[in-house]
């Protein structure tokens, strides 16, 4: 039942276009930006570490936050009748629930797989690029140690980061849920 | 004896509006038994909606008692008021009230996604349903790409996707032009007969008494006439 919801969550997800494009992007460069955050923090050098990094890192940390409960909120805000109308229809608030957080992990999934695609794609060409014989004056000994953009771990962290914000979201907008009333449903559109 | 479907006794309620006290349903009595096909009607006002939120478990009233289908509601959870919902009763609306991300069939089928049906037996009944509604070729249309009619058939077709003991609609031809009132209102009367369906039909319209086998009227929050 749970994943039929969900299912059917990513469906009308996928249907509501441009909320979805508008934040699996955000969404996307808020990833990258944060998993290159944890990239120097955690392989940097510590004694090198400047303010200025770990203040990035809590600014990412804070807006991904701040994105979510605002996803959950317009989820929740702009779609007050289609929940009402679901309530009228018999839907609980537990499967009412399990529809936005359906939608909301999906994004962050969609998201997750984009940043790792573009990732991969990008440490690929990089290496690629230094691994070409150089033709410059004085650069013919030119090479790099061939290391991905990223490594897994900031990645991960960045994942499961985003996954607790989602839930954090969920939780702050769930008091909304619960306080609709199916009476809404019967307000007549002007 | 006639089985009792819905009923209430002594019941109040008030709305709060700019300070002034509203009496919306004042010391109400009714008694609507299994398989009628009821029309409420009444001036703008007088407490017909209200009737019909408080019946179907969308309102509780500040005093009195509500039995729908052997059930006392009236202090009902919301948990309790969904389930109940869910076996018992269908919804129509004035404005249909359809997911707009939702084709036709998908609209119906959703009633019966958080239950226990396997998909194909809800696909199945959604098909039946929506040949009941004799909008079969509509399935995979978007509300947006339905007429007002048409949508407010998909929306009949997902009130009784459940087979509900009670159906309640709000003006449910009040967006509509008067072909598709007419069509809408022959629905619902075959609907009645054929499942034995109750209806409770909230309506400004005098032209739609004559699908009702019992007339209520209400003025000033009290029912004048039943």
């Amino acid at each position: 039942m749970g994943l039929r919801l969900i299912g059917k969550s990513i469906k009308m997800a996928m249907r509501s276009r441009r909320r979805f494009i508008v934040f699996t992007l955000m969404y996307t460069v808020l990833m990258a930006w944060m998993a290159s955050n944890f990239e120097s923090f955690i392989y940097g050098d510590p004694a090198t570490r400047t303010n200025q990094e770990i203040l990035m890192l809590a600014i990412s940390i804070v807006s991904t936050l701040i994105l979510s409960i605002l996803y959950a909120w317009i989820v929740i805000n702009y779609r007050k009748r289609e929940i009402a109308t679901l309530k009228c229809i018999g839907y609980t608030n537990a499967n009412i629930r399990t529809i936005i957080i359906g939608e909301l992990m999906w994004v962050t999934l969609i998201s997750f797989i984009l940043v790792a695609e573009v990732l991969i794609h990008t440490t690929a060409a990089v290496t690629y690029f230094y691994s070409q014989p150089s033709n410059f004056p004085g650069l013919e000994d030119y090479s790099i140690k061939t290391r991905p953009l990223l490594s897994i771990w900031p990645i991960v962290i960045t994942l499961a980061m985003f996954v607790v914000a989602q839930i954090l979201g969920i939780l702050v907008m769930y008091s909304k849920i619960l306080k609709l009333r199916p009476i809404v449903a019967l307000r007549i559109l002007k | 004896m006639p089985e009792i479907m819905i009923k209430l006794e002594n019941i109040q309620k008030e709305f709060r509006l700019r300070g002034n006290i509203i009496r919306a349903l004042a010391d109400v009595n009714l008694t609507i038994n299994a398989g009628e096909f009821v029309i409420i009607m009444g001036p703008t006002g007088c407490g017909k909606t209200t009737l019909l939120n408080v019946m179907s478990g969308l309102d509780l009233p500040d005093d009195g008692t509500v039995i729908v289908d052997g059930e006392k509601i009236e202090r009902a959870t919301e948990e309790r008021l969904s389930n109940i919902r869910r076996r018992k009763i269908g919804f129509v609306f004035q404005d249909f009230n359809l997911i707009e991300n939702l084709t036709a069939i998908e609209n119906i089928e959703a009633v019966l996604w958080p239950g226990v049906l396997r998909s194909k037996e809800i696909e199945d009944r959604a098909i039946s349903a929506l040949r009941k509604v004799d909008l079969l070729d509509r399935k995979d249309n978007l509300p947006k790409e339905l007429s007002g009619g048409e949508k407010q058939r998909v929306a009949i077709a997902r009130a009784i996707i459940h087979k509900p003991r009670i159906l309640f609609a709000d003006e449910p031809t009040g967006n509509l032009d008067n072909e598709a009132a007419r069509q809408i209102m022959e629905l619902l009367k075959q609907l009645n007969k054929e499942m034995g369906t109750t209806m409770c039909i909230v309506t400004h319209d005098k032209g739609l008494v004559k699908y009702g086998t019992r007339l209520i009227e209400m003025e000033h929050g009290k029912i004048v006439k039943s």
